[in-house]
């Protein structure tokens, strides 16, 4: 170390315990600050974060170094310059006048346009709707940081996609995008309850809840009478639809057949007179580059449905990744050992050899009696104490990768006690792994008898409340993608509506789309307060298969 | 052309002159802050970038009573979370366990972040020259370690541990002056 400085010339390595891991610290943490870590280097350097208090705070002493320098060289100090000389030592040294980085301007600038572009938008809201109540003037609309979901991927029958068009899985819900199916038929729901059914071969193009752009192949429209008016762009002019149901072609020279089975279509477009732009059903149109020619209605030539997969096989199996009915095929069986799909009993907690001290009754039943099996009888009864079941699944619940996954049980609560009483219940999805026991999707019944949903810092609870003694059908869908963000949706089914064959086009809640990478390994079934029941539980990749009122037989093991 | 300002127009106005002050402010904090969780220095800038979109959208929800950087630090964990499968397969942040932990802790360690940085000043002008000018091409050049090898001659792992020594150097230089300034 030199007389005049703080800082040692050079680094002589100390052999204490503390420089050590000053030394391993920073090494690891320069690897990480220039992407260069490897993944052992990346798990080491967070184990040593995770498990020593001191490799924390030297690494927070060494980002504010590494920012401090950073600051230091974009504000161009003397200090820190490309320049040779060395400026003279500043008394009582304090930073250069700090102004921010060019890096930072961008960010406030951002920032600026972003407050600009707000007013603008509110100030053209105000001019151009005069009736907007004047609260709603200044309500600033932004884009939500995470990308939203505009439809749902509802049925594919033979689809056979092109090559740079990602398979998707029926139940997949969709962001905007390009989609070029080769063959097949597809049918997609959008969010403003419009469906639309794809022949391949055909380019489509998803834009909106509203909007899609059909650059070549068929497609039929089924309108919804709540929604507005779905604009179908192809290259002759757009399509406007309220409540109809129409079949559209596009050609290979883009020229557009519009035939309309239902309601009525409004065409846009610059070389439609006015008096021929409204088509009526039963009419039909041809659109071409300079005229507009009259067909005869041709409904044969359009698949107005997707019939979905072909028929055959048992649905209660196909897609069924764990299933357990909590039945007692023999006084002698284990009920904790039931149902397939799982990779142990039913426990305490996982990882202890302690069974769940949940009750088994093996003649009742709680399902809606249009769908009761007389071979599925038995339920668990949670008593009015704290109650706990854990599973492990055979199958995991990834998050990471793309999947749609279904989840249905039947849940009832058999009495009602003080309303001071926490008395809840629930199904969740849970993980064991280290650093991820706190992530969780939950569904169940609050203490209001509120239906619930939670997805980690998501809490939801829609109103009216559940019946006290009613049985109620759950379906969960878990919406997972590797590179998009998940949504976790509920439907609840009571007597009154069970449940159909087709996914629903309404849920009784749903999360915003989050991501979330988490491997959920296990099943947790949890009471308190007072008595519930929990019957038929079900985890598949379809609809049918999670809702089927067949009684599931174990899958063939590939 | 005469445009007639609304009341609340002004208003929106003034909060965003309030706004662009305030995270002008505490924009090192946040980036430090952000640094913590996301280690990789263009993905924290880009998502410091975010971070202030999200705390412009929700500037109506902060209470003006309440510390800046507390309330939007929240929001920065909040947006890295929301970012963290794709930084985490590309190995670029941590669990979220340890995020948790960090996040705060890492909040009270930012309190004296400008008085470390202030000190880290002194720190750098007692550097050699060659020493400065490493850090220089590294730090605002964006030289990778492979460029400043190729043009200074010297060998890639040389200069890795001469940046390491540079680095711990530094900051037991601010820690010791920390407390011989009884900070």
């Amino acid at each position: 170390m030199t007389a005049e400085s703080n800082v040692p010339a050079s680094n002589t390595p100390d052999a204490t315990s503390g420089d050590q891991l000053t030394q391993r610290v920073a090494g690891l943490s320069l690897r990480m600050m220039l992407g260069e870590a490897t993944p052992a280097e990346h798990r080491e350097f967070e184990e040593l974060l995770a498990s020593d208090p001191a490799a924390r705070q030297t690494y927070y002493h060494l980002l504010d170094v590494d920012q401090g320098l950073l600051e230091l060289a974009e504000s161009g100090a003397s200090v820190l310059s490309p320049s040779t000389a060395i400026s003279p030592a500043k008394p009582a040294g304090k930073r250069p006048l700090r102004r921010l980085s060019s890096r930072g301007m961008r960010y406030l600038a951002v920032a600026m346009i972003s407050v600009v572009t707000t007013i603008g938008v509110t100030r053209l809201l105000a001019t151009s709707q005069p009736s907007v109540a004047a609260d709603n003037r200044q309500r600033i609309v932004m884009q939500d940081a995470t990308p939203a979901f505009v439809a749902t991927f509802v049925r594919s029958t033979n689809c056979v996609w092109a090559n740079d068009t990602a398979s998707l899985m029926e139940g997949q819900r969709l962001l905007s995008g390009n989609l070029k199916l080769k063959s097949g038929l597809a049918e997609f729901r959008f969010d403003s309850g419009v469906r639309l059914v794809l022949e391949g071969p055909a380019r489509l193009r998803i834009v909106s809840a509203q909007c899609a752009h059909l650059d070549a192949g068929k497609v039929v429209l089924h309108g919804h009478e709540m929604a507005d008016e779905f604009a179908l762009v192809t290259p002759r002019g757009t399509l406007f639809d309220v409540g109809t149901e129409y079949g559209t072609f596009v050609d290979d020279d883009g020229d557009v057949e519009l035939h309309v089975f239902d309601g009525q279509v409004r065409i846009e477009s610059a070389m439609v007179p006015a008096e021929e732009s409204l088509v009526d059903a039963g009419d039909a149109k041809r659109l071409r580059t300079a005229q507009v020619e009259s067909l005869s209605l041709n409904p044969e030539e359009f698949q107005r449905e997707a019939p979905g997969r072909i028929a055959g096989g048992d649905p209660a199996v196909g897609g069924l990744l764990a299933y357990d009915g909590f039945t007692l095929p023999k006084p002698e069986d284990d009920w904790h050992q039931g149902g397939f799909g799982w990779s142990g009993p039913w426990l305490h907690h996982i990882g202890s050899p302690k069974l769940s001290t949940v009750v088994l009754d093996p003649q009742a039943s709680i399902e809606f009696e249009s769908r009761r099996e007389a071979d599925r009888a038995g339920l668990i009864r949670l008593a009015p104490k704290k109650e706990l079941a854990k599973r492990s699944l055979a199958h995991p619940l990834r998050l990471n990768m793309d999947n749609v996954y279904y989840l249905s049980f039947s849940l009832r609560k058999v009495e009602n006690v003080a309303p001071t009483v926490p008395q809840y219940a629930s199904v969740s999805f849970r993980s064991s792994i280290a650093g991820e026991e706190r992530r969780r999707i939950v569904v169940g019944m609050s203490s209001e008898r509120l239906p619930i949903l939670s997805h980690n810092d998501q809490n939801l609870q829609v109103a009216p409340p559940l019946m006290v003694g009613e049985s109620y059908f759950y379906v969960v869908k878990i919406v997972a993608g590797s590179s998009t963000p998940d949504q976790i949706l509920l439907r609840i089914y009571s007597k009154e509506e069970p449940p159909q064959a087709a996914e629903p086009s309404a849920w009784t809640v749903m999360t915003r789309p989050d991501f979330d990478q988490t491997e959920y390994d296990h099943v947790m079934i949890y009471s308190q307060g007072t008595t519930y029941e929990v019957d038929e539980l079900r985890l598949a990749t379809t609809w049918e298969a999670a809702t089927s009122s067949a009684t599931p037989q174990p899958p063939i093991e590939r | 052309m005469v445009v007639e300002q609304n009341p609340k127009e002004s208003q929106a106005l003034q909060g965003s002159e309030l706004f662009v002050s305030l995270l002008t402010k505490e924009h090192s904090r946040l980036l430090g802050f952000i640094l913590t969780l996301v280690p990789h220095r263009h993905d924290a800038e880009d998502l410091l970038q975010k971070v202030s979109l999200t705390l412009w959208s929700k500037f109506g929800e902060y209470d003006p009573t309440r510390d800046f950087f507390a309330w939007a630090s929240k929001v920065a964990f909040f947006v890295v979370c929301n970012h963290r499968r794709a930084l985490y397969r590309r190995r670029l942040t941590f669990s979220q366990e340890l995020l948790d932990v960090m996040s705060r802790e890492r909040v009270d360690h930012l309190e004296q972040q400008g008085t470390r940085l202030d000190l880290l000043v002194t720190c750098v002008e007692k550097l050699a020259v060659d020493d400065q000018r490493l850090l220089f091409q590294m730090y605002a050049e964006n030289f990778s370690i492979k460029d400043i090898a190729a043009t200074t001659g010297k060998a890639v792992q040389t200069l890795y541990n001469r940046l390491g020594i540079l680095r711990r150097n530094l900051m037991q230089c601010v820690q010791r002056k920390l407390s011989v300034e009884g900070v």
